[in-house]
């Protein structure tokens, strides 16, 4: 059925109505069981009142002076218990049986007769019998009063016709004085059947309207899944081609520059335009998500240092070429990890950071952290400052508008899409924070990110801001990338172009490189020979990449397995870790990142003494690396700083080794793998790469269970750190 | 419900009911043991009769639970039929009951009602001399003295309102005149159920 069939079909009045009758009888049930239960509780209240007024009213029976008890007392505990047995049976037994209402209502009006008799007929305990009909209106169900009011009449016919005495207390009676007996009693029985009623249609109007929100939020359901569904689809859609576009480019300008053809202000301009364009759609895609509330936000602990760190690392660049000071200054003590999104936090720096550069023509771009707290909830404000062109107070406002920017020239000036500070608030909403601004045209901007930094019990303050080092355009020439190991690669990819992209990148660097074009023959391929790293696909036909995982590693597959993926929301990088994959690259591919990636996770994983093998140290000799060579981090540890996170990591690791020694002694392979997680982040944020690849390897060797290869491993991570060279330290053992 | 069973004990139910209706019903329409009354008022000087007035007595066992109902009707006679006759209501006494027995409820009631006398008759002397048997026995001797009414003034036991007792008494106090007449009274025994002799108690 198509969506606008399956909407339509909610719509029909038909099943409208059919749900309103159906939400009308539940209701009604409900009604039902309520009155009952209550009624059976009244009735057990009656049976032991009529035992109490009994014995208050007539005790005892006289002849002189002997007594016996009164046979009003009999009555009321066997004649009542016998009133009160069979309706309270019903209501546990049947309570939803049409006749357990009529029973109830016939007991409850022979309680009255029996209150009256027990009573001596007091004028008083007649009104027991209007109590009662009036106590059974409570089924909204007009029909439950006709037996009670059956009862009552006859009696009363019946008596006035044959015995006078015992209602009117003379012998002679009018047939006109039992009718107006009767009549009372009628009475009020057509004005409770005019409530029954009433309120009969009160429910069934309520039902209709239930029924009518139900088919509405159904409808409204099913157009959000729609809306969900279609932004996934045109996200993959979208990025799948643009991957092509752009890594295609990239491989041409890299050709172009060996053979200088002429062509490359032509191919810049194509990346260019290819960048633009995908930053275009993201900004898109997001709005979307965020206008859908699809928003997706994964709290995890991260330090708020390395996230802007590394936003400074990439920006540098952009600064450098506008000739600007690209500044980093605590102004507070900070927490050495907070609980946010790491992404949507390293997304909405890089936002500002880049909008400060952009609109900055000289001078500075400060960016100053500070932690506040003091306030509810503790807080981390962060300032971007720039000396740029500033705005103006009447337009301050629309800056968070989508597709709104300052004025019309900034458009012409500056270009941009208008999306990115409008995205940029909605993510510190959503990490429980906000944006503001404060500009003076001419003077600059400042943008403050307000962000929750989540639960910090016994959390660690670092120090107060660290070396000018820190303000320095932190200049350091890329390391050259280490000559990758050989090995073989099997590519599963359903996309034509990038198929050929990726061998063509890869086989380049001298990987050998198998492809399979959907998740069943990449299964099969990898079943039959060995390969030493599988890049994943993970939205293909027949077979998808999630389940072409699961199957490998259920098949006792160890090698590493790089997921590629156009959905690039956390939650889905988590279901790819989940399905067994060891890695992840969100499309459109980085060349740089790709290379990389493949490059650590196969030093990671292939034997230590293979000739191919790349140097761990990143020097790029062209000779086969030997194995004592030093291994270093690859951060730039001439800066305190990073050195300072070197040193710490060494520290840690000498830990993580005794752990892993314990957890293989104890035959744990849980813990092994929960130390093996943390070694591989950690590895990695410290820069030695080499220890994080072998650490992703622990990691499945202990899903595995394989105890012996762990202590390979462990061997293998020992003799590694052994090699490790900080400078000015001491090596560690 | 989809069985049979259901309805077969819904019939036993109602059956059931019936039976206990009806055994309340003949239990409470069973009147109490009445024996003929003197045709002329008796002699004694515990009950003492205006002449050319009626004189009402009513026989009210102490602590009989029924005739709290004919208590209250008499209360509604005299209010009626204000200082149109002498009224009486005696309570035995009997030999050897407790303290309980010389106040009762009933006492207080029939005390409290104006224009009524109490007496407590010990040794059930006025009981025997009137020939009465059965709590809330109530005999009426109009202005000359003769008997114009004999029985109970419920119509049933226990049972308050009108009744053909009361309504015969009505008659004759409001001189509507009107046979002698008798109707069933509804109340303990005075006496051990034994015949009527001089022993009797």
């Amino acid at each position: 059925m198509t969506r606008d069939a399956t909407i339509d079909s909610y719509h029909s009045s038909e099943s409208i109505q059919q749900r309103a009758q159906t939400l009308f009888s539940q209701q009604q049930e409900q009604v039902f069981r309520h009155t009952n239960k209550m009624f059976a509780v009244l009735m057990i209240l009656q049976w032991l009142l009529a035992v109490a007024v009994a014995f208050y009213f007539a005790p005892l029976t006289w002849n002189a002076t002997e007594s016996e008890v009164h046979i009003h007392v009999w009555l009321a505990v066997l004649l009542g218990g016998a009133i009160t047995a069979l309706p309270v049976y019903l209501v546990i037994s049947e309570p939803r049986a049409v006749p357990t209402r009529y029973v109830m209502s016939v007991a409850q009006v022979l309680f009255s007769c029996l209150f009256i008799h027990l009573m001596g007929g007091r004028i008083e305990a007649h009104f027991h019998v209007f109590g009662s009909l009036a106590f059974l209106a409570m089924y909204r169900d007009w029909k439950v009063l006709i037996p009670a009011t059956v009862i009552v009449t006859v009696d009363h016919l019946i008596r006035g016709l044959f015995w006078p005495e015992s209602v009117y207390g003379v012998s002679t009676a009018t047939l006109l004085r039992s009718f107006e007996h009767a009549a009372w009693v009628l009475f009020e029985v057509f004005f409770l059947t005019l409530s029954c009623r009433n309120s009969i249609r009160e429910i069934q109007e309520g039902a209709s309207r239930r029924a009518e929100l139900e088919v509405t939020k159904h409808a409204a359901e099913a157009a959000d899944r729609a809306k969900s569904q279609f932004l996934a689809n045109m996200s993959h859609e979208i990025r799948t081609p643009l991957n092509g576009i752009l890594g295609f480019t990239d491989l041409m300008l890299k050709e172009d520059s060996q053979r200088e053809s002429g062509y490359r202000p032509y191919l810049e301009s194509l990346r260019t335009s290819g960048r633009h364009l995908l930053v275009l759609i993201n900004d898109i895609l997001d709005l979307s998500k965020i206008e859908a509330g699809q928003m997706q936000i994964e709290m995890t602990r991260c330090s708020p240092h390395s996230v802007i760190s590394e936003v400074m690392s990439v920006m540098r660049v952009q600064a450098q070429e506008k000739s600007l000071n690209l500044e980093y200054n605590w102004q507070s003590r900070m927490p050495k990890s907070i609980e946010t999104d790491e992404v949507r936090l390293r997304q909405l720096i890089m936002n500002l950071v880049g909008n400060a550069i952009k609109f900055t023509e000289r001078g500075c771009v400060k960016v100053e952290p500070r932690f506040d707290i003091i306030g509810e909830a503790p807080m981390l404000y962060i300032d971007v400052i720039d000396t740029g062109i500033g705005i103006a107070a009447g337009n301050q406002a629309h800056i968070f508008k989508p597709f709104s920017q300052a004025d019309g020239s900034v458009v012409r000036r500056f270009g941009g899409t208008g999306l990115g500070l409008t995205i940029s608030r909605q993510i510190a909403h959503a990490l429980g924070g906000d944006l503001t601004v404060k500009s003076k045209p001419g003077y600059g901007t400042t943008f403050t990110a307000k962000v929750s930094t989540g639960l910090l019990a016994n959390a660690q303050l670092l120090a107060e801001p660290l070396s000018d080092a820190l303000n320095t355009t932190m200049a350091k020439s890329p390391r050259n990338r280490s000559r990758m190991a050989t090995g073989k690669v099997l590519l599963v990819e359903d996309g034509e172009i990038n198929r050929k992209l990726i061998v063509t990148i890869l086989a380049a660097e001298g990987l050998e490189i198998a492809t399979a074009e959907n998740g069943q023959v990449g299964v099969e391929m990898a079943l039959e020979q060995k390969y030493d790293l599988i890049l994943m696909d993970m939205q293909m036909p027949v077979m998808d990449g999630y389940t072409a995982a699961r199957r490998l590693r259920n098949e006792g597959l160890t090698a590493p397995i790089i997921a590629l993926t156009a959905h690039a929301m956390n939650g889905d990088k988590q279901k790819c870790i989940s399905a067994g994959c060891t890695g992840y690259l969100s499309k459109p591919i980085d060349i740089d990142v790709l290379v990389k990636t493949v490059g650590e996770t196969l030093e990671g994983y292939l034997p230590m003494n293979s000739e191919s093998k790349a140097s761990a140290h990143g020097e790029s000799t062209g000779e086969p690396v030997e194995e004592d060579l030093p291994i270093t981090s690859s951060l730039p540890t001439e800066n305190p700083v990073f050195a300072a996170i070197a040193i710490e990591f060494v520290e840690f690791l000498e830990q993580q080794l005794e752990e892993i020694r314990n957890a293989i002694d104890c035959n744990n392979s849980e813990e092994l793998g929960r130390i093996a997680h943390t070694l591989k982040g950690t590895a990695g944020s410290a820069g030695f790469a080499s220890f994080s690849a072998l650490a992703v390897r622990l990691e499945l060797i202990a899903k595995s269970r394989d105890i012996e290869a762990a202590s390979e491993l462990l061997d293998k991570l020992t003799e590694l750190a052994g090699r490790i060279e900080l400078p000015e330290l001491e090596v560690c053992k | 419900m989809k069985s049979q069973a259901p309805y077969v004990v819904i019939v036993v139910w109602a059956i059931v009911l019936v039976v206990g209706f009806a055994v309340m019903e003949q239990y409470s329409l069973t009147p109490g043991e009445m024996h003929e009354a003197a045709l002329q008022w008796p002699q004694t000087d515990e009950l003492q009769r205006i002449a050319g007035k009626p004189t009402l007595v009513m026989f009210a066992h102490p602590k009989c639970p029924c005739t709290r109902a004919s208590i209250g009707e008499l209360a509604r006679l005299v209010t009626r039929c204000r200082d149109k006759a002498t009224v009486y209501v005696v309570f035995p006494i009997y030999k050897g009951v407790g303290e309980d027995w010389e106040q009762t409820a009933l006492m207080s009631q029939a005390e409290q009602i104006e224009g009524v006398q109490t007496v407590c008759d010990p040794q059930c002397q006025l009981c025997n001399l009137f020939h009465a048997t059965s709590s809330g026995e109530t005999f009426l001797y109009d202005s000359k003295g003769n008997l114009a009414y004999h029985g109970g003034i419920t119509s049933s036991r226990g049972h308050a309102g009108d009744s053909a007792g009361q309504d015969a008494i009505l008659s004759v106090l409001m001189q509507r005149g009107g046979r002698v007449s008798s109707h069933p009274v509804f109340g303990c025994s005075l006496v051990h159920l034994r015949p009527l002799d001089n022993e009797s108690q």
